[in-house]
């Protein structure tokens, strides 16, 4: 669609707003000439407009991110509903205030926690002292989001894509966390059973919770296909 | 459209980075959002 024609529907199409609504087919009859296209434009926007005269509609008026994370103050005070439970070692950590603890292991323990500059809540992760100036803990670390981090948000998207729903489920935000950090999910095959084992193995692989090897490359082709364990 | 729907600003907020008046913003907003809306309910070739 020329930019040009565009700007030409609208001027068009604010004039002929302005117009007597009786008088707007007269209008813009003259105003678009002999340019037929130019006039179906016009005026179908036209008789969409007073097809639908309740713009306050919510169509596209909240931004895209609210889709996903909801509206941000329904979020806020959602959110400001949550007690932090009071057994915590500490109440907050830079800009995460800590809401309950969700799991331990040897390296730290994690933690529910309200991110205060984006208002969501996060899984914190928190290294135990006897660890800390660890080089090695510390490399560790920024390799965990590193790349990896993105092929697991690839796998989970997969997962979706593919079976119609999410690998984690639950009602509340730390069941989900809960069941990412300390659960699998089911193998996608079980959902649908028509996928390609192939694909199923790089979905889990791209899943998995502490991976040692990554994938470099995954081609689906009738040549890989079959022969999924080279690819690990 | 890009600001309101991806960035998040208030139409005041869109009319001051581009230095126009809100109403310009506002106007601008109702054709795109009809423009689009007409794109999605009845196909690419709405006008033919």
């Amino acid at each position: 669609m020329p930019g040009e024609l565009v700007e030409r529907v609208e001027a068009i199409f604010h004039e002929a707003l302005e117009q007597e609504s009786g008088l707007r087919t007269a209008f813009v009859r003259g105003a678009c000439g002999r340019d037929e296209g130019l006039r179906r434009h016009v005026e179908s926007l036209l008789a969409l407009h007073m097809e639908r005269s309740d713009w306050q509609d919510p169509f596209l008026e909240k931004p895209a991110w609210t889709l996903f994370l909801g509206d941000n103050d329904e979020r806020k005070a959602s959110l400001a509903k949550q007690e932090a439970d009071p057994d915590l070692p500490f109440e907050r950590l830079g800009e995460f205030s800590l809401i309950r603890k969700l799991a331990g292991g040897g390296m730290g323990t994690v933690y529910l926690a309200l991110q205060e500059s984006l208002y969501r809540q996060v899984a914190l992760k928190v290294i135990h002292k006897e660890h800390l100036g660890s080089m090695e803990l510390a490399l560790r670390f920024e390799r965990e989001i590193d790349a990896r981090t993105d092929i697991y948000a690839l796998g989970v998207i997969l997962y979706e894509a593919l079976t119609d729903e999410v690998p984690f489920k639950g009602t509340k935000t730390e069941q989900i966390f809960h069941q990412i950090l300390e659960t699998e999910p089911s193998p996608p095959r079980r959902i649908n059973p028509s996928l390609a084992r192939d694909v199923e193995i790089v979905v889990l692989k791209a899943m998995e919770k502490s991976p040692t090897t990554v994938i470099i490359a995954w081609m689906i082709s009738p040549r890989t296909s079959g022969d999924c364990a080279a690819a690990r | 459209m890009e600001l309101h729907v991806f960035v998040g600003f208030t139409f005041q907020e869109i009319a001051s980075t581009l230095g126009v008046s809100k109403e310009t913003v506002k106007r601008d907003w109702s054709f795109a959002k009809l423009w689009l809306r007409r794109t999605l309910t009845k196909g690419i070739n709405h006008a033919g």
